[in-house]
């Protein structure tokens, strides 16, 4: 079975007593130790299915099943349970507490648990280390470059060794050196079998992927491996 | 790490915005805080003027025979029935339970003698323990030294025609006036006081007495109290109250509490809204913060113990500061409110406790709302913007 499986999913947004269909008819399966690039234009829907791949945002219709679990029929409160034993999530902008040291941004998820202070330390230096973030816990968030705040924030998500790695938009706000660097780590990551779904604009990204899907006005226009997304991107101009 | 960590940076970051929520909340109980110990200040002081003015329980002997009156209490038939009220009376007085209430005791013989022709009431009295008792007395001369000397009221001095350092004749004794009392505007003026026991012996009622003035601090005890046990140990006697001395007191007190009260709830509202304020515009400005919270899994639960662990820590911090600067406050305000010379400061730990208790409890009941609403808050929401 699957790791994720997305079951006819469909979101629908009402504003001001306008109905917009941000995603209908979803269907995709993502196994294990895929790394998944999630291509489109601007209101095509890709930050509204990583929200819903990641347990955040309840679709209008359908159903989410990720390790045989039915996500969205879960309780309010073991949905939040959810996101923090299955689901990194690395926003666009990085999205650090600006007040919280690297390390204490990194050890945030496990704040909640019942892992001890020394064990949260460990967990977070060993992360910083494997990330190249080492000699650098103690600093602030807005003491550190783009790269770096990226890197903590991917340190954060993985902290807790999740089963999936959701990005939203991960090199959007860094210089295509340093970009190529974070995508660089996401392959290597997923080398060691971490599976990575990301939300990008840039094609580039798409070639550090094993499969890239694209999205256009809510629809899945290819849910191909990467051959099929060359030739989908050939024929329309990508 | 822990949640508490992320309230402790939280507030650091804060910094001018967490000073203003603490004062706010201290200069709340810092009021209520100084309300309470001035209180406590004038009404001791109210009741120490009001013990030392004179006695507030009247013990006299249970008599259907024709009533006297002295000191406008009514002291039932002495001439007669003088016998009912005994020296061996006093100590059972001093032998009730809430006996540490008991200030003065001071016994009373009154009779009539004959001087030099004229029909004189005499009073035979425990000088030391009247002299305590009628602190407003002022005597032209000296207090009496031995059972030889006398005083005599302003009246009585002039009806007798002698002054302080004459003698007088009574009952064959030769006794020496040692002062004249200033003018009391009561019946002490018509009386010659001279010592209990030369009184007793002179009007032949050896032990015996005509009433007991007692003077009671009801401060930390009901009058009732007192007055039921001493006439339990006195079942002979008829033990009074002067009820109006103590309503007045209590009057005065009930009128002061009652004010405290609203201007404490008054102030302790302006402090829960400050802290509700404060709170609210903290869950909108940290929208962000908490939909990350949300997103990387953390419960509602976990969001309201942030905030509620942040009104806990300020709360605490203004009920200490509070505490304090009460009694600060009331050690400078308490003695021109109260007219006493140096106000004390009474440490008293379950005002301290029950002040640190109070700021937390606004503190956390004027987070509820704020911290309801950010738990509810929809993580896409707050992330839509991110």
């Amino acid at each position: 079975m699957s790791l994720i499986e997305a079951k006819k999913i469909s979101k629908i947004y009402e504003s001001a007593g306008e109905t917009v269909n941000a995603l209908m008819d979803i269907d995709l399966n993502i196994e294990r130790g895929e790394f998944i690039s999630i291509m489109g234009p601007s209101g095509s829907g890709k930050s509204t299915l990583l929200t819903i791949l990641g347990g955040l945002n309840h679709p209008t219709k359908g159903e989410l099943i990720v390790d045989e679990i039915s996500v969205y029929k879960l309780p309010m409160e073991r949905l939040a349970d959810f996101r923090r034993e299955f689901i990194g999530f690395i926003f666009q902008s990085f999205q650090l507490i600006p007040y919280l040291t690297v390390i204490e941004n990194v050890m945030l998820p496990l704040s909640i648990t019942d892992k001890s202070n020394k064990e949260q330390l460990r967990m977070a230096e060993e992360i910083l280390e494997k990330i190249g973030l080492k000699g650098k816990e103690k600093r602030l968030p807005d003491q550190l470059s783009g790269g770096e705040q990226e890197r903590v924030a991917i340190a954060r998500a993985l902290v807790n060794c999740p089963p999936i790695l959701l990005a939203d938009e991960p090199t959007g706000n860094l210089d295509s050196k340093t970009g190529r660097e974070i995508m660089n780590l996401f392959k290597d990551l997923n080398k060691e079998g971490q599976t990575i779904i990301i939300v990008t604009h840039n094609p580039e990204n798409t070639v550090f992927s094993t499969r890239t899907l694209f999205l256009k006005d809510g629809r899945m226009e290819n849910n191909g491996g990467n051959e099929e997304w060359k030739n989908y991107s050939h024929h329309n101009s990508l | 790490m822990r949640l508490r960590n992320i309230s402790l940076n939280n507030l650091k970051r804060r910094k001018a915005k967490v000073f203003f929520l603490i004062l706010g909340l201290t200069i709340g109980i810092t009021t209520v805080v100084t309300l309470i110990s001035v209180i406590r200040m004038m009404n001791e002081d109210i009741s120490m003027k009001l013990d030392e003015f004179g006695a507030n329980i009247i013990i006299i002997p249970r008599s259907d025979d024709l009533s006297l009156s002295y000191g406008g209490m009514n002291i039932g038939g002495i001439s007669i029935d003088g016998q009912s009220l005994k020296d061996s009376d006093i100590p059972k007085i001093r032998q009730i339970e809430v006996r540490e209430n008991i200030n003065i005791v001071s016994p009373k013989l009154i009779g009539v003698i004959e001087i030099e022709g004229k029909k004189i009431p005499i009073m035979g009295v425990r000088f030391e323990e009247e002299f305590r008792l009628k602190k407003w007395w002022k005597i032209h001369g000296a207090k009496p030294k031995s059972r030889d000397e006398v005083l005599l009221g302003n009246e009585a001095a002039v009806r007798l025609f002698k002054s302080t350092g004459d003698s007088l004749q009574i009952n064959g004794n030769i006794v020496r006036i040692s002062g004249v009392l200033d003018e009391t505007g009561s019946q002490d003026d018509y009386l010659v006081l001279g010592d209990l026991s030369f009184v007793q012996e002179a009007i032949k009622k050896p032990g015996a007495l005509s009433l007991i003035e007692v003077s009671a601090f009801c401060n930390t005890c009901p009058i009732e109290e007192i007055v039921k046990q001493i006439s339990a140990k006195l079942p002979h006697a008829k033990v009074t109250a002067i009820k109006q001395t103590l309503q007045t007191k209590m009057e005065a007190l009930d009128h002061f509490k009652k004010f405290s009260v609203g201007i404490s709830i008054i102030v302790l509202l302006i402090g829960g809204l400050i802290v509700f304020t404060n709170m609210m515009a903290s869950v909108n400005e940290r929208k962000r913060e908490i939909g990350i919270f949300r997103a990387i899994g953390f419960r509602k639960s976990h969001i309201v113990r942030i905030i509620f662990l942040e009104a806990l820590i300020v709360g605490l911090i203004a009920g200490i500061l509070g505490y304090g600067l009460g009694l600060g406050v009331s050690h400078l305000i308490g003695p021109i409110l109260t007219g006493m010379k140096g106000g004390k400061i009474y440490i008293d730990p379950l005002l301290a406790v029950g002040a640190v208790f109070l700021s937390s409890l606004i503190g956390i009941l004027s987070s509820a709302y704020p911290a309801v609403k950010a738990s509810k808050m929809d993580p896409t929401t707050a992330l839509r913007a991110l």
